[in-house]
């Protein structure tokens, strides 16, 4: 509660501090408009067709048969327990398997670096257990210094998804000048630089819990980067998206 | 070497050397080895990561790309199964394809769906059905090969979960059953399963693997799997003893030994005893022999209520031989009570209650079976007795006889893609293109199967039975004899051929060949039958007669036989007595259909129209697919002078089954009756282009010439025959008529005399007897006309105009006391005669021109040849 009640009172800071500096460069009125377009922003998580069509249709006797069978049983042994990050002990201690991760985004898909297809969950079902962090939270461990433990990490960097307005501000601000436009935006908030081989930008959010195809309210495919065989995959996504009442752009 | 993760499914790699990880993506253009930023993203959720040795890193990407397209074949083929997805299939299925050319994923998936058997929500008839209509032949050949194998495929998939949570627990057996799939194991158990003596070999195998070994219990776990599945193996013929399970390495319940060759030489000697109880017409012991034939079966050993189901076909399809078409319904039906979701059971319930004219019953049996046959029995490699072939014939063939022929057509043109090496389901596309009357592509159907099927008997039989048909009368002998030669144990070629002969008008040696058919086949009921049926033709009706007796008394049962009997006593002039043979067969004679109709027949010839027409009606009531219970209702009415109701009769008669010939003779005769010559003539002539080689539509036709003045017609298409056949005998008598129109009388006198002596039918043999009387009056010869016509007892249809002319002739030959006599039966049989229309009035108008002349003895008020015009156009119409 202590350590809630100083994020908070951290995070109101932060963008406090931000909004002064932006009166100060005189663009403090694109900066409120920036906040508030990113209070109706949406979280968005990235995956590959094959990964989206098991989410689709594994409620089907037929789908969970097989994906069962297929399923390799998870290899035992050093190289496992390496994907098992630091920064995700860190940051979710004990309970990093439960942790979806998005990212915020005002267009119409994610970072394409962790997948063509973008799945929106329904605002309503995810609001109560998400919560974001201002950047992806293992560039920062890797960036960050003398990161041991949760105590470690600043305050004001993290919000609640009902504050997600001042994170996207306390990050942002700096970047938007004078020729900052609203078409602007959406480049600002979340940018996909792995082809470049630099780091993807964005503001990470944590989902606690499973998704499924109840939680989400559309499904985005980015149809130019989908692979050989993909496009038959996907062909099929609409007729059983359709189902769940979730819409496939 | 060096480690690494592998997952196609999020098509990311990580190895682990030098410093790493190392990521391998195959998102990342290029696609090259890099350093993962975030390695908790590269696999997330995926389920299909697997350890990996590599030798080098560059290995990676290829190893990847290969996991990659198996997880999106199995994506894809989960998809072109799944019954909910309609409108993509083609581009999945295509993909797919493609995916399948490569040996490793396709053994990968192979790996996986033989260890299940296909659940609910499996739709493989739309993926077999795409696969053809785009010729994606990798793909269709590997789902045939999994739709024959699901029976093994669920053999070994039950023999696993019975090996039951005691024996290890359940993460150890997941283990195992994941190790067993992805190595092959699990489908080399399935493919070998029919193969006994690789099982050996298989266990021994499966225990040397290094990787199974791993799991501590492996050998208990390993002997327990092929135990239990060897156990329930599909069985065939085959003996098979169970050893006692070893004890002391499994908690499963195990069955005690079963002999199979005594339980199976038990089943079949009593199916022989209930066939001779049948055969003997002792069906109520037959009922109880087949009780405790089920009871057995389900409690001799194997408890399992399949061969119960199988007994129970088997033993409807020698009921069906047997012409026992209800117990054959009873059984099949019996049969799907017992298993309901058994295809086999309910095709044959489908069949019988084909047989048994239930045509829309039949229809929705048929799509049960086809519903339920999910699995091997869509491969179209196996025998005759696939459910699937057998159900989807059937509805093609149920579809044919509620007149739904184009629907029909369909089918059986799917049913020849499906299924071309089976003749069988050929051979009924040229049958239903051959009821279609699409003559040329019917013939052109048969030279295919002969192409294909050189010799088989059944196409060959069909083939000249066509030719018999379109008057290709030498040609469908030459290929009856082929057939014979090749098959000389087959009686059907032999019966199409001495059939043919009879069609030629060839009775003597039609009659010759059926003795010699009766030689080798003195039990055949239709060789007896028709043997019967030439001796008739012949005028040999005492002999015909003696034999359907015998047939009638012998075979109680057969309904061939009944109704052939009771057929030929109507014919010959005793419908009395085929009442009565009729009655005396008690529920049989009021149940089955063909019996109701032929006691209706009865009755209409009797002269008790109404009564048939309650009963035809009844008959079409409970089957309503019946063409001879619907037009002898309309012909009733017509008999009755409800002219105008039979003429919608009749066009509902022809919408339900447009390919019946007999409906349209029989609404154009009506339409004669109304005195519409021309409409009857319109109905006629494209009907007699299509068949010209049928008797009654041709006489039908020749009638219809004849009222409408045609003679010269009339004389070209008919012929002075050397004999006789049943149909013919109309055409025969126009012949003779045109003749006596045409003033050549002496000619017409020897068509009139033939046809009264040699006709033998009795309704035929009057009509000739009055137009022989009519010449003979008009030759000056009363008192022959007089001769000619008593002493005879007379069709009841034709008494009215025998006694008219009876009046007339007595009073030409100046009798004139006989004349009010025979004016008098005229009056008292007319009103059980109807005539109304145009018909009526000329008969009226006749009848009283024969009063004035003869009773009140004035002068004729018409010309003499008017008057026999009137009488020959009357006795044309009766006929």
């Amino acid at each position: 509660m202590v350590a809630a009640q100083s994020e908070t009172s951290e995070l109101e800071r932060r963008y406090q501090q931000a909004i002064n500096d932006a009166a100060t460069r005189g663009v403090d009125s694109t900066v409120k408009d920036f906040g508030s377009a990113t209070s109706s922003s949406r979280a968005v998580i990235a995956r590959w067709p094959t990964e989206v069509s098991r989410l689709l249709n594994s409620d089907r006797e037929l789908y969970a048969t097989y994906y069962d069978l297929a399923a390799v049983r998870h290899p035992q042994g050093d190289e496992w327990d390496m994907l098992r990050t630091a920064a995700d002990a860190i940051f979710f201690p004990s309970y990093q398997e439960s942790i979806r991760f998005a990212n915020l985004t005002l267009s119409d898909s994610g970072i394409a670096n962790y997948g063509s297809c973008f799945l929106f969950p329904r605002e309503d079902m995810i609001a109560h257990r998400a919560s974001l962090f201002v950047e992806n939270t293992a560039v920062y461990f890797r960036d960050a210094k003398g990161l041991r433990s949760a105590k470690d990490i600043p305050t004001g960097l993290r919000a609640t998804w009902e504050k997600r307005e001042k994170l996207c501000v306390i990050k942002l601000s700096a970047y938007i000048d004078g020729n900052t436009t609203v078409a602007d935006f959406t480049g600002l908030l979340s940018q996909d630089r792995a082809q470049r081989g630099d780091d993807d930008k964005f503001i990470e959010v944590h989902i606690y819990g499973p998704i499924t195809m109840r939680s989400l309210e559309e499904i985005g495919i980015a149809r130019r980067r989908l692979k050989k065989y993909e496009r038959a995959l996907v062909s099929g996504f609409s007729e059983r998206a359709k189902k769940y009442g979730v819409k496939v752009l | 070497m060096m480690r690494a993760l592998v997952s196609g499914e999020s098509q990311s790699a990580v190895a682990f050397h030098n410093g790493g990880p190392w990521l391998v993506s195959l998102n990342v253009d290029p696609a090259g080895v890099r350093k993962p930023v975030n390695l908790r993203e590269i696999f997330r959720e995926s389920s299909d990561v697997r350890a990996v040795q590599i030798s080098t890193i560059d290995e990676l990407p290829q190893v990847l790309e290969r996991d990659y397209e198996k997880s999106c074949a199995l994506d894809l083929a989960l998809l072109l199964l799944d019954n909910e997805v309609r409108d993509s299939k083609a581009e999945i299925a295509e993909s797919l394809n493609e995916l399948l050319a490569i040996q490793d994923v396709a053994e990968h998936l192979k790996n996986i769906f033989y260890a299940s058997p296909l659940p609910e929500g499996s739709d493989m008839d739309s993926a077999l059905s795409i696969c053809r209509q785009v010729h994606l032949d990798t793909l269709s050949a590997w789902l045939r090969e999994l739709v024959e194998f699901q029976p093994n495929i669920a053999h070994v998939y039950n023999a696993w979960r019975r090996l039951g949570p005691g024996f290890t627990d359940e993460e150890e057996q997941s283990s195992l059953r994941s190790f067993l799939v992805h190595s092959g194991i699990y489908k080399s158990l399935v493919t070998n399963l029919d193969v006994p003596e690789k099982l050996g070999l298989e266990q021994m195998n499966l225990l040397l693997t290094p990787e199974i070994q791993q799991f501590p219990n492996y050998r208990t776990l390993v002997s327990g799997l092929f135990q239990s599945y060897r156990r329930h193996r599909r069985m065939n013929s085959e003996i098979e003893k169970d050893s006692e399970f070893d004890s002391h390495s499994s908690v499963e319940r195990q069955r005690r030994s079963v002999d199979r060759e005594k339980v199976l030489k038990n089943v079949e000697s009593q199916k022989d005893f209930i066939i001779d109880l049948w055969t003997r017409g002792d069906v109520a012991q037959a009922q109880k022999i087949i009780d405790e034939l089920v009871d057995y079966q389900v409690t001799a050993g194997t408890g399992e209520t399949r061969f119960a189901v199988m007994s129970l076909c088997h033993l409807a399809e020698n009921a069906k031989i047997l012409h026992l078409h209800e117990t054959q319904l009873q059984l099949a039906k019996r049969s799907t009570e017992f298993r309901d979701s058994d295809a086999r059971a309910w095709a044959h319930y489908g069949e019988a209650l084909y047989d048994n004219g239930e045509y829309e019953d039949a229809l929705k049996a048929y799509e049960s079976a086809i519903q339920m046959s999910t699995n091997r029995d869509f491969n179209r490699e196996t025998s005759n007795h696939n459910p699937a072939m057998i159900a989807r014939q059937g509805y093609a063939e149920t579809l044919a006889e509620v007149g739904r022929l184009e629907e029909a057509l369909v089918h059986f043109k799917s049913l020849s893609r499906d299924y071309p090496q089976q003749p069988y389901v050929r051979h009924g596309l040229a049958t239903i293109l051959r009821r279609l009357r699409r003559y040329d592509e019917a013939i052109q159907e048969y030279e295919s199967l002969n192409r294909d099927f050189p010799g088989a008997p059944t196409i060959a039989s069909g083939y000249a039975a066509l030719l018999k048909s379109r008057g290709y009368f030498d040609a469908a002998l030459e290929a009856y004899r082929a057939v014979c030669i090749a098959y000389p144990d087959d009686a059907v070629p032999r019966n199409g051929y001495a059939d043919t002969l009879k069609s030629m008008g060839r009775l003597e040696d039609a009659l010759t060949e059926y003795q010699n058919i009766l030689k080798d086949f003195p039990r055949d009921l239709v060789s007896i039958g028709s043997y019967a049926d030439v001796l008739r033709l012949l005028g040999r009706v005492d002999e015909a007669l003696e034999i359907y007796r015998d047939l009638s008394t012998n075979n109680r049962w057969d309904l061939f036989a009944q109704t052939g009997y009771l057929s030929l006593l109507k014919f010959i002039g005793r419908p009395l007595d085929a009442l009565k043979e009729h009655t005396k067969l008690g529920q049989i004679g009021n149940h089955n259909r063909a019996l109701r109709n032929t006691r209706a027949d009865i009755l209409k010839v009797l002269g008790r129209g109404n009564e048939a027409l309650a009963l035809y009606a009844s008959t079409a009531k409970q089957f309503p697919y019946d063409p001879v219970a619907s037009t002898g209702y309309a012909s009733t009415l017509s008999t009755l002078g409800r002219y105008e109701e039979a003429l919608e009769a009749y066009i509902r008669h022809r919408q339900k089954f447009p390919d019946d010939q007999y409906g349209k003779l029989g609404h154009a005769q009506t339409l004669k009756l109304l005195g519409r010559i021309d409409e009857a003539y319109n109905e006629l002539e494209p009907l007699v282009r299509e068949l010209p080689f049928d008797g009654a539509v041709n006489g039908g036709y020749c009638t219809i010439l004849f009222l409408m003045g045609r003679y010269d017609q009339v004389l070209q298409l008919t012929r002075e025959k050397d004999s006789f056949y049943v149909n013919d005998w109309e055409g025969y008598l126009m012949r003779g008529m045109s003749l006596f129109r045409l003033g050549r009388i002496s000619e017409a006198l020897h068509v009139f005399e033939r046809g009264w002596w040699e006709n033998p039918g009795r309704g035929g043999r009057d009509r000739f007897r009055s137009a022989l009387a009519i010449a003979k009056i008009k030759m000056g010869g009363p008192s022959d006309a007089i001769t000619i016509l008593t002493d005879e007892v007379e069709d009841p249809g034709l008494r009215p105009q025998v006694a008219v002319l009876r009046a007339h002739a007595f009073g030409e030959a100046k009798q004139f006391d006989y004349v009010k006599p025979s004016l008098d039966v005229y009056h008292s049989v007319r009103p059980g005669n109807v005539i109304v229309g145009p018909w009526a009035q000329r008969e009226q108008e006749l009848v009283d021109e024969i009063y004035l002349r003869y009773l009140e003895r004035q002068q004729p008020t018409k010309q003499d040849a008017w008057v026999y015009e009137q009488e020959i156009d009357l006795l044309a119409i009766a006929a």
